[in-house]
């Protein structure tokens, strides 16, 4: 028995707009997806954020139980009574500024641990999505303090999102395989913010 | 019908009295011991966990980020389906979808391999590898491995019958059952090119039905990528899930395999089964199974590229059309295919053991 032709065509349509509405939906998706483990842990921070307004200038320090911790969004841990341990690649940092018209300077105190395997590491920072500086770190320089110009113009948008990215780090996983194999860690210990007054962003 | 369900019953039986007896030998066993929770290894809570209370993107795993989201929904679901009948216990319920699923999966394979044309000792030696190849305790376990295995043979089988809507629609349950059934897809298309050329593959107007299963493939987990992203705005919350609360990556397997071998323990152990089993596809090659080749080889591909990813044989569990071809060439030497059982059988019951003991090689 043969099909009609008009049949074969209305099938042959339908899987074609089936599809198209694969293509369409998946372009959608990748658009407004975002990770949402991030976003959930981002936005808890920037709820404490709104409820804890920043005067400027301001000095946090992290660590269990340390009361700045809720500005700590995704990627870290606090395992120790000093630091904030980075146990993703990308960590972020997130408050509500409430002096928008000048630029900021921010300053981390960090410790990058690195392993005679790879004895350098880089860590980037950047801003709202606009990377504002990396630095190589490791010995004789891995405790060296790391400070950051953002311009103001950054800071037209509703929270400051800090975004601190490492190239390696040890797995906090039983996956601990590649490069970061031995560990490599950054541990925050504090972060201070004023307001500009000379340059920054030297590596 | 009934060796395949005689070799199901031994292998369950041989398998359930050797982790009993591991657990006897420790002092494990005070603790989910019952034959039950002997069956609850890993990520078994994740699925029941769904099952019960249903996705949430609370973290709830022994790590920072892990969420159930990880996991895909088909399985959990038909627990959630099959819980009244258990009393409304999740385990109970998992432990019977699973075990119907491999026996009718046992069933599919059976006829797949007849439809390819071999005999019917080749048919059975494929359900008995099946039976006892390593870690083939998941089968009986509420794991999703026997369900895949169950759709993935009904699909392959329904399409290579022609029936192009029940392939698909087994493909669409597939897709929605593990991440790697996807590629399902090249199977069919590699398939739909053995068979009727490039020319029916280029112009899909003249012969739209065979294009049913490629099209409706994907729709189980799109679906899926819906209720994420209505649920927690991010259509792709597995991979996010995985990739945040287990740490995996995406490497180059030419990277990825070097480094598991230099980690030693079971990443090693694992990418010397990962090279192995990319060495056994080859012998699909020698039958001209191209399209099985193809699905088998994007799925080793695809766990080679995995970075932390630690599953020494249960990756392996799904691809039969492997276990058609090894049961093919020692079907006619009965002592190649008793010792090649023995072999086989042997790690799983190391491996049983394992599994009874938590050990992470089991994983």
């Amino acid at each position: 028995m043969t099909v009609p032709i008009w049949r074969r065509w209305l099938l042959f349509a339908s899987l074609l707009a089936v599809g198209g509405a694969y293509v369409a939906v998946y372009a959608f998706f990748v658009v407004r997806s975002e990770n949402f483990i991030v976003a959930q842990d981002n936005r808890k921070a920037a709820e404490f954020g709104g409820q804890h307004p920043v005067v400027l200038p301001a000095s946090w320090t992290f660590g269990k139980g340390s009361p700045d911790d809720g500005r700590l969004g995704f990627g870290w841990r606090t395992p120790f009574p000093v630091g904030a341990w980075m146990a993703a690649n990308d960590a972020w940092i997130v408050w509500i500024p409430e002096q928008r018209d000048a630029d900021l300077i921010l300053t981390f105190d960090i410790a990058v641990f690195t392993t005679p395997a790879s004895p350098r590491n880089r860590v980037e920072v950047s801003v709202n999505g606009k990377v504002l500086g990396s630095w190589e770190r490791g010995m004789p320089n891995a405790n060296s303090t790391i400070e950051v110009r953002v311009p103001h113009l950054l800071l037209h948008e509703g929270a400051c999102s800090v975004r601190v990215h490492i190239d390696h780090l040890k797995a906090m996983y039983r996956s601990d395989v590649g490069v970061a194999r031995n560990g490599q860690e950054l541990v925050l210990t504090a972060m201070t913010i004023r307001t500009a007054d000379g340059a920054a962003n030297t590596p | 019908m009934l060796p395949l369900l005689a070799m199901f019953l031994a292998s369950r039986a041989v398998l359930w009295v050797l982790a009993r007896a591991a657990l006897q030998s420790t002092d494990a066993h005070a603790h989910g011991g019952s034959w039950s929770a002997l069956l609850c290894r890993f990520d078994c809570t994740w699925y029941l966990n769904i099952a019960s209370n249903g996705y949430s993107p609370v973290e709830t795993g022994p790590f920072p980020w892990q969420t159930n989201f990880a996991f895909y929904p088909l399985f959990p679901l038909l627990v959630r389906l099959f819980m009244p009948v258990c009393g409304g216990d999740a385990l109970h319920a998992g432990i019977l979808v699973a075990n119907l699923c491999f026996v009718a999966a046992l069933f599919y394979v059976y006829l797949y391999v007849r439809e390819l044309g071999f005999e019917r000792s080749v048919a059975l030696l494929t359900g008995l590898i099946l039976c006892v190849f390593p870690q083939s305790i998941v089968f009986s376990a509420p794991y999703t491995e026997s369900l895949c295995l169950l759709l993935l043979a009904a699909a392959m089988y329904y399409l290579r019958r022609e029936r192009y809507l029940a392939a698909g629609v087994a493909a669409a349950l597939l897709s929605a059952t593990r991440p790697n059934a996807i590629f399902f897809i090249l199977f069919a298309i590699v398939w739909l090119w053995q068979r009727d050329g490039a020319r029916a593959l280029l112009s899909p107007w003249r012969t739209p039905e065979k294009f049913i299963p490629i099209v409706l493939a994907p729709l189980g987990a799109f679906v899926f990528f819906g209720y994420c992203y209505l649920a927690t705005g991010d259509a792709f919350a597995a991979p996010s899930a995985h990739m945040t609360g287990w740490g995996w990556s995406f490497v180059p397997p030419w990277q990825n395999l070097p480094e598991q071998l230099r980690s030693g323990g079971s990443y090693m152990f694992a990418a010397w089964v990962d090279m192995a089993m990319a060495l056994c596809s080859l012998l699909l090659l020698r039958y001209r199974m191209y399209a099985e080749f193809a699905f088998c080889a994007a799925t080793i591909l695809f766990v080679c590229c995995g970075q932390g990813t630690v599953c020494v044989f249960r990756y392996w569990l799904v691809l039969f059309p492997l276990w058609i071809v090894m049961a093919r060439a020692v079907s006619s030497r009965p002592m190649a295919a008793a010792l090649l059982c023995a072999l086989l059988g042997t790690i799983n019951g190391a491996m049983v053991c394992a599994w009874a003991l938590g050990m992470s090689v089991a994983i």
